[in-house]
């Protein structure tokens, strides 16, 4: 199927990968206290901290094609919905933990979970 | 143009707009956090008429195939429009620089894993320009995980066609 090379490089492709994945994580301080930007076309327009979520919150966004709805509920957020046609953001579901990402490209929104004091 | 040449080309462009459009069709994998992963079936016929014919024809594959596909799936000019063309566009050039530059150094089935992971690049690098920020690149090291084994499926399904079916 795969010669040794193949393998060997395929191999190499693959740590490559993976090392990005540690490069990613530690990039960016942990914190204690996890807050969730949302940014639409680039700029901050909400930050909101997750542990004082007990009650449920939305938040409407008036995006460049309409509207979208973020939900945020025990800590936890995701895109309850959204006007785009393909809905990649809604079935990203709910996030919960630093550096996930929920993006909406059509509406041109980014839900980000940061850790920071 | 050939006309033999122009009717392989034909019939190349006609099975990557049926393979684009099945994987339309296929329920996204979600994983994670991920905004869907793909397997990449059109790719196979780019790499095909990359071997069979070469850079240039493969890249004019791609750009007919994914300007068809979109008009057929309704999605022509939309984000995902762009997203798909960026992604194909990028990974069919890079397969094509590799290939003719090193085939002697490269199989097939590298050229495939390498070409899935200059289709996601290239795909972020214009989300984060249509979104205007930079942190859509958290998803590079997940995506790049797995364009290993997406690649390699494409890589080896092209390679025994190679096999077992004959061009020309």
């Amino acid at each position: 199927m795969l010669s040794k090379k193949d393998m060997i490089i395929i191999g190499l492709i693959f740590a490559l990968a993976l090392f990005s994945l540690f490069i990613f994580r530690f990039e960016e301080e942990e914190g204690s206290v996890q807050r969730a930007v949302i940014k639409l076309d680039g700029e901050i327009i909400e930050e909101i901290k997750m542990d004082d979520l007990e009650k449920e919150k939305k938040i409407y966004i008036e995006g460049p094609i309409g509207e979208s709805i973020i939900q945020l509920k025990e800590g936890k957020v995701r895109m309850l919905e959204s006007v785009c046609p393909n809905d990649i953001c809604v079935h990203t579901n709910w996030i919960s933990r630093p550096r996930q990402t929920i993006a909406c490209l059509p509406n041109k929104i980014l839900v980000r979970i940061i850790a920071a004091d | 143009m050939e006309l033999r040449k122009m009717i392989q080309l034909s019939l190349l462009i006609a099975c990557a707009i049926v393979l684009h459009i099945i994987e339309t069709m296929l329920p996204v994998i979600q994983i994670f956090f991920l905004p869907g992963v793909k397997l990449g079936l059109a790719n196979i016929i780019t790499l095909l008429a990359l071997i069979i014919f070469g850079f240039r024809e493969s890249v004019s594959v791609v750009a007919l195939r994914s300007i068809l596909a979109s008009l057929l799936i309704g999605t022509f000019f939309s984000v995902t429009f762009f997203l798909s063309l960026a992604g194909a566009l990028g990974s069919s050039m890079v397969m094509g620089i590799i290939y003719t530059l090193g085939k002697n150094y490269f199989s097939i089935v590298v050229i495939s894993v390498l070409g899935a992971i200059f289709h996601n690049i290239s795909q972020l690098l214009l989300a984060s320009v249509l979104i205007s920020q930079i942190e859509i690149f958290v998803y590079l090291p997940y995506l790049l995980l797995f364009s290993v084994p997406t690649g390699l499926f494409v890589g080896l399904v092209v390679k025994y066609l190679l096999i077992k079916v004959e061009f020309r």
